[in-house]
């Protein structure tokens, strides 16, 4: 994997529209003919991508974030797809592969994941029910703490002494 | 990704059965047979999910044992 030359300025700096026709015909990677067409090659390559212990630490990096592994796993492809290594067809196809080892990865390292954006979405979205106890519990817990306030006698130097009832 | 949902399901299923998945459902004669007939893409198609499908299988096999070992 290989580290990003764009900055944070060229990241936020706008692109005029119609750039990318600006450049000669067939100069990008991606338009030309894929390195790799067959798919247990491509396979194989993201196999022994991931053996190398540079991309390890990358990728733990990337897992530590809790990221979803397809999404992961999708940048990745989008990556090879843009250097021309497959094509974007051959990327969807070979993607559970990558899951897969982000899988085996995590599982190694004890790492928690989640493999699908819409499971993070179903852990942190609170159920209605939940969130009106909650807040119910919450709004106990607020009127007892006012209750204890207000029985409770001043002690600092400065507070006024309570006339004691006879 | 609702899609990619659907492709990883597909291989789940190959990996649970172990079955070709360009297998023809029903047998018949005529027109309606020729048209269920997959093309040389489609086959070419289904080899390399099948082919996804096994290196998937051979990944989870390694990292079971490997946790199993672990511990």
């Amino acid at each position: 994997m290989k580290k990003s030359k764009l900055t944070p300025t060229d990241v936020i700096t706008p692109v005029a529209p119609g750039i990318s026709w600006t450049a000669p015909e067939k100069s990008r990677p991606w338009q030309q003919p894929p390195q790799l067409t067959n798919i247990s090659d491509v396979a194989q390559r993201y196999l022994d991508m991931f053996s190398n212990p540079d991309t390890t630490v990358y990728t733990l990096d990337a897992l530590e974030t809790q990221v979803p592994l397809a999404v992961i796993a999708e940048s990745i492809m989008l990556n090879n797809v843009s250097e021309g290594l497959h094509t974007l067809d051959a990327g969807i196809l070979v993607m559970p592969v990558i899951i897969e080892i982000l899988i085996s990865i995590s599982a190694a390292q004890k790492i928690e994941y989640t493999i699908y954006p819409d499971d993070v979405e179903r852990q942190t979205v609170v159920p209605a029910r939940v969130a009106r106890m909650a807040v119910q519990k919450a709004m106990e817990k607020v009127e007892a703490v006012v209750e204890e306030v207000e029985t409770a006698k001043p002690v600092g130097l400065m507070a006024r002494k309570q006339k004691e009832m006879v | 990704m609702k899609h990619f949902k659907s492709y990883m399901k597909k291989i789940e299923a190959l990996i649970s059965s172990n079955t070709p998945s360009s297998a023809p459902k029903r047998k018949g004669v005529g027109f309606a047979a020729a048209k269920e007939k997959p093309t040389e893409e489609t086959k070419k198609e289904e080899m390399n999910v099948k082919t996804i499908a096994d290196i998937v299988q051979g990944i989870r096999e390694a990292r079971e044992g490997f946790l199993n070992e672990k511990k």
